[in-house]
């Protein structure tokens, strides 16, 4: 809980790059409604743009995800979290992490990012309500040091919203 | 011109050099972990075929060897399988 | 006329009258003397007149009078008689100037007389304007004790004197004649040389004749004492430069002519050491003569002289002359400049044969090396290089492949004159920049590099080897020389000064300076007339596997040997795909041996009564990994029905064998050999299998239509029109009737003998084989490889209109360049998108307009 090392930032191994470049590859023929990759030479990092689905409480907003992969992708989870400004959500901290399940105990190599951020989509898209989660001020307190939230132990909270 | 039987013309094969593909006999024409094809083989290998089989969990989803064993031994305590999250037995 | 009028006022008129008897004498002594005719008695009489006259202060009036007397009798004398010789040529027209050329004495004969005539009027004068010279130096020797400045009197007056000569010639010279003395000096250098050169040639063949030596030498002598009097006799007439200018010419005409009967068109033997041996033994000996025998200033403290040439610093070899002078040594340098820069140009102009011709012509290539580094005229060759290429080469007419060898034979010729490379990528560009614009340059390219038939087509030697090998030994061989030594920083600094085009494309970076560019890579060179590795790679990869499916009796050792050097080359990863394709074919071969190892016993066991005509014994497969080759074409094709059986025993068994992976025919795909058996003879054929399918049918029924042939076999019925060619050409099958592609009706032959009566196939097992046109591509091409490539694109692209509305070739280029960098990243050229986006043009999903493309609404 107190550790203050951001997301380890060894190189992709040959795998993840591999299979990362299969992804982008897949993403351009066909991206996931409602997002955008930002192009970088960055493969290890990509920035992508969410745009809230109509009909919901974030329709016609945009917000920013970054992904962040690990060496070891897809074995490893990649860090998901929202650049500032973050959405109002009741599972997303106001410094951008986000309390989803699949980015954590229950990662499964066989997730893409387009699956991931289909979830996250869904998530918002599910809120009934726009606000921070209780816990907001002081998880954001004890992540000030630029902890990453993968080394949260999180629970999750009820699977409703 | 009529068609008639007149003379009979016997063809007999020589050699008969045919040409194949083969493949896996799985569902999915991809592995969930790599996303490379079945039948190419893991970012790990060089040929493909014997040298990168294919194997199916008790879940009856396939994998290539390699890569659904990278998986596995990076589990703890219980491995489940990437694509249906029950628990990961090979298949007998 | 009156030099001291003061002197003169002074005078009384007793004094005027003897000066006036005294000056009419003089006159008239000087008369007597100059046209005496030889009399030279007049002369002691001179002495007292020239005396009194001197003593009124009249010296200069009277040597301005001599002198002037002296001018006019030479100028009626000798001067216009003189040129009357050369009247009738000066005033010939030009064709009438050659045919005095033609005859064999002119203008020895007239020359020499003239000459003659002239100089004796001259030596007379001379001798009249010495007794004035006597005459003045006794009047100074009476008048002053001391005798200082009486030896002036002589010099001064003959200094005067011969420019007073020189300038009569030269206001009245006719503008022919000058070459009147080339033509002089042209002759007798001729006949110098064909005297001279017999003796050269001897000497060269070290079959040295003495008395044959003997005679050329004093006959040349004699020839040389005549050349050197006319050389004397016109200098003392004024025409010095004249006559160096006519000789030097005479020389260099002679210097150029002998260049090109040396080299001329033969490029198999070197001439630039001939040609040096023959400027010592003729030109300058020549020159040696005649400087001797005018007794020029022969210094010969070479050492000591501050203009050091390289040239001259060599033991210069000068047969009986010892140390060179150093006139005679400029003189050698003028030649061999003149040489080399007559042989360069001459090299130069006839290049491209000379490239033809390489390797044999290589003495040619290392004389004109040797040429351009004494002359530095590099940017000629590049000129002009480079527009007969544009002449010769780069036209519609020539083949690819005679592009490309030519090209190849360019690199490794031009590698010679140039190892820093600078030049041949100013002639390279233009052939590639044209290869760039044919569509089987990359094809033809990879044949070059992998057949065996090499770089040089046709050429001498190890023709096993592929243009790859021969390039891989050259960097085996290359690799232990030290490169850095190899080209001094000079040689390539002069390179860099004589050249006039940019240094280098940037894509030249990466490797510029290093020891792989040093090498002059020629593979590297190859590439880039196509632009990326990867397109000649797919390509090889595609012709690999035309020739792995459709040949069986491929040499795949071979194969894999070229699959290493190209992974030398290109990269292991990028020939991995081509490695799985080999490995394909060696894992077959095991398959094969095992299946059938393992379907023998219960075949013998258990079908003993089936007629053993189709066993497996004849059966092989080659078994693919369909996703590492190049897309495969596949056609439905039934085939007979006991094959088929064949085919699924076999693919049972690998299911067998190798479960859980199973097989999947391309049932159009492969060759078979068969023969056909009629009651008189039996023909042997490899076909393909649908070629065997459509046969076959003709066993059971000798007579089809079109239609009912294509269902039974189950291809289109303009497939089988096309594919059934094959055995009307052979003579096989007949067609007939039916305007409509369904009622074709094709019928066996019953009687072939009549009809292939000519063709010497009888019962022998001669095999036909199909040519290459019969056989059809059983893979995709590269271009329709490309299309399937780009359709991932297509949506991208699409998506880009629909944002931007418009968008130009390079935009689309870019931004393609720029977005799409994961695998398959985009690696297309500008020419293969303008070539997609043209396909989305015709497809009516595009259309363009001031060279914008727009979304075809």
């Amino acid at each position: 809980m107190t550790s203050s090392s951001g997301p380890s930032r060894k190189a992709l191994s040959k795998i993840a790059a591999n299979r990362l470049q299969k992804e982008l590859a897949e993403w351009q023929v066909n991206p996931p409604a409602g997002f955008k990759h930002k192009p970088t030479d960055n493969l290890q990092r990509w920035v992508i743009e969410v745009l809230g689905a109509p009909g919901t409480l974030y329709a016609n907003e945009t917000y920013q995800l970054q992904v962040d992969f690990p060496e070891h992708y897809p074995m490893e989870a990649p860090q998901v979290i929202f650049l500032h400004p973050a959405p109002l959500h009741p599972h997303i901290y106001s410094n951008g992490h986000i309390c989803l399940d699949i980015l954590y105990d229950s990662w499964s190599p066989a997730m893409t990012v387009s699956s991931v951020c289909i979830s996250i989509l869904s998530m918002l898209s599910s809120s009934t309500v726009k606000q921070r989660p209780a816990d907001n001020d002081r998880y954001v307190k004890n992540c000030r040091n630029g902890r990453s939230p993968k080394e949260t132990r999180w629970w999750f909270h009820d699977d409703k919203v | 011109m009529p068609c008639s039987h007149a003379e009979n013309m016997k063809v007999k094969i020589l050699q008969w050099h045919a040409v194949a593909s083969w493949t896996w006999d799985a569902q999915d024409e991809t592995c969930g972990i790599c996303r490379m094809a079945f039948d190419g083989c893991c970012p790990d290998c060089k040929f493909p075929g014997d040298d990168c089989p294919l194997i199916w969990g008790a879940c009856n989803h396939a994998f290539h060897l390699h890569c659904i064993l990278k998986w596995v031994n990076s589990q703890t305590p219980a491995p489940h399988c990437p694509m249906c999250r029950r628990e990961w037995q090979f298949k007998g | 006329m009156l030099y001291d009028p003061d002197a003169l006022d002074a005078l009384g008129d007793e004094a005027i009258a003897g000066l006036a008897e005294s000056w009419g004498g003089f006159c008239a002594l000087t008369d007597a003397l100059l046209c005496g005719r030889g009399d030279l008695h007049a002369g002691p009489e001179l002495v007292p007149v020239v005396s009194a006259l001197c003593a009124r202060g009249l010296a200069s009036l009277v040597r301005d009078h001599f002198l002037r007397s002296l001018e006019e009798t030479f100028k009626q004398n000798a001067v216009e008689k003189f040129w009357q010789h050369f009247d009738g040529y000066c005033n010939a027209s030009e064709l009438q100037k050659v045919e005095f050329h033609d005859q064999e004495n002119w203008p020895e004969e007239v020359l020499s007389k003239s000459l003659e005539e002239t100089c004796l009027e001259r030596g007379y004068q001379e001798k009249c304007l010495l007794i004035l010279a006597h005459a003045l130096e006794s009047y100074e020797d009476s008048i002053s004790e001391g005798r200082t400045k009486a030896k002036c009197y002589s010099s001064n007056l003959i200094s005067r004197y011969q420019l007073m000569v020189s300038s009569l010639f030269l206001t009245t010279l006719p503008w022919s004649f000058p070459e009147v003395l080339r033509v002089y000096f042209k002759k007798k250098l001729e006949e110098l040389n064909s005297m001279m050169s017999g003796d050269f040639i001897r000497s060269c063949s070290m079959d040295i004749d003495e008395s044959y030596h003997e005679r050329t030498f004093s006959g040349s002598n004699n020839l040389v004492k005549n050349i050197g009097k006319a050389v004397s006799e016109l200098r003392s007439l004024g025409f010095t430069s004249m006559t160096e200018d006519a000789y030097a010419s005479a020389i260099f005409s002679l210097l150029k002519r002998k260049v090109h009967d040396l080299a001329g068109d033969d490029y198999r033997n070197p001439v630039l050491e001939s040609v040096k041996k023959w400027i010592q033994a003729v030109p300058l000996q020549f020159l040696h003569a005649l400087l001797s025998y005018l007794g020029d200033s022969l210094d010969y403290d070479g050492g000591s002289s501050g203009l050091k040439s390289p040239l001259a610093s060599q033991p210069s070899f000068f047969p009986g002359i010892g140390i060179p002078p150093e006139a005679l040594v400029r003189w050698q340098l003028r030649l061999e400049y003149l040489a080399y820069e007559t042989l360069q140009d001459l090299r130069i102009s006839k290049l491209f044969e000379i490239i033809v011709d390489y390797p044999d012509s290589s003495p040619a290539i290392e004389d004109l090396k040797q040429c351009l580094e004494y002359t530095g005229q590099h940017s000629k060759l590049v000129d002009s290089f480079i527009s007969s290429l544009r002449y010769r080469l780069l036209t519609a007419g020539a083949s690819t492949n005679d592009i490309l060898h030519q090209y190849v034979s360019t690199i490794k010729a031009l590698r010679t004159i140039d190892p820093t490379g600078v030049f041949l990528e100013a002639v390279g560009e233009p052939i590639r920049d044209y290869l760039r614009g044919r569509k089987d340059t990359i094809k033809c390219i990879v044949t070059m590099l992998t057949d065996g038939s090499g770089g040089n087509a046709g050429g001498s030697g190890n023709t096993d080897d592929s243009l790859l090998e021969e390039l891989n030994r050259d960097a085996e061989n290359q690799g232990s020389m030290d490169y850095e030594d190899d080209v001094s920083t000079d040689e390539k600094q002069a390179w860099l000064n004589a050249e006039r085009w940019e240094p280098d494309p940037v894509e030249a970076d990466p490797l510029k300076g290093s020891r792989n560019r040093r090498k002059i890579d020629i593979l590297g060179l190859m590439v880039s007339i196509i632009g990326s590795k990867d397109q000649l790679v797919n390509e090889y990869r595609v012709m690999l596997a035309e020739k792995l499916l459709n040949k069986s009796d491929y040499d795949i050792d071979s194969e894999i040997r070229t699959l290493e050097l190209l992974k030398i080359h290109f990269g292991e990863s990028s020939m991995q795909k081509c490695e799985i394709m080999l490995n394909d074919l060696i894992d077959s071969k095991r398959t094969n041996a095992n299946i059938k190892a393992s379907l023998a016993k219960p075949s013998l066991a258990g079908s003993e009564q089936e007629v053993a005509d189709v066993s497996l014994g004849l059966l092989d497969t080659t078994i693919i990994s369909a996703n590492f080759w190049p897309p495969i074409q596949e056609e439905s094709l039934v085939i007979p029905g006991s094959i088929d059986q064949l085919l699924s025993d076999y693919a049972k068994r690998f299911h067998e064998i190798k479960t859980p992976r199973k097989l999947l025919w391309k049932k159009n795909l492969g060759i078979v050999k068969l023969e056909l058996q009629f009651e008189d003879r039996n023909m042997q054929f490899t076909v393909a299998p649908v070629h065997a399918a459509i046969i076959m049918q003709f066993q059971e029924q000798t007579c089809w239509t079109s239609k009912n042939l294509a269902a039974a076999i189950g291809i289109p019925v303009e497939t089988l029109n096309r594919r059934i060619s094959f055995w009307i050409s052979k003579g096989i099958v007949t067609e007939s009737g039916g305007a409509e592609v369904d009622d074709h009706i094709f019928s066996i032959v019953d009687n072939v003998s009549d009809t292939n009566k000519n063709s010497s196939t009888n019962e022998n097992s001669e095999g036909f084989l199909m040519t290459e046109e019969e056989a059809e591509s059983s893979v995709a091409s590269v271009e329709e490889q490309l299309r399937k490539e780009m359709t991932v694109y297509e949506k991208f692209i699409l998506g880009m209109l629909t944002n931007f509305g418009s968008m130009p070739l390079d935009r689309i280029h870019n931004t393609l360049k720029m977005f799409c960098v994961a695998e398959p990243s985009y690696d297309k050229s500008l020419q293969q998108l303008q070539a997609f986006l043209s396909g989305l043009i015709s497809d009516e999903k595009l259309e363009m307009k001031d060279g914008l493309y727009y979304l075809k609404k």
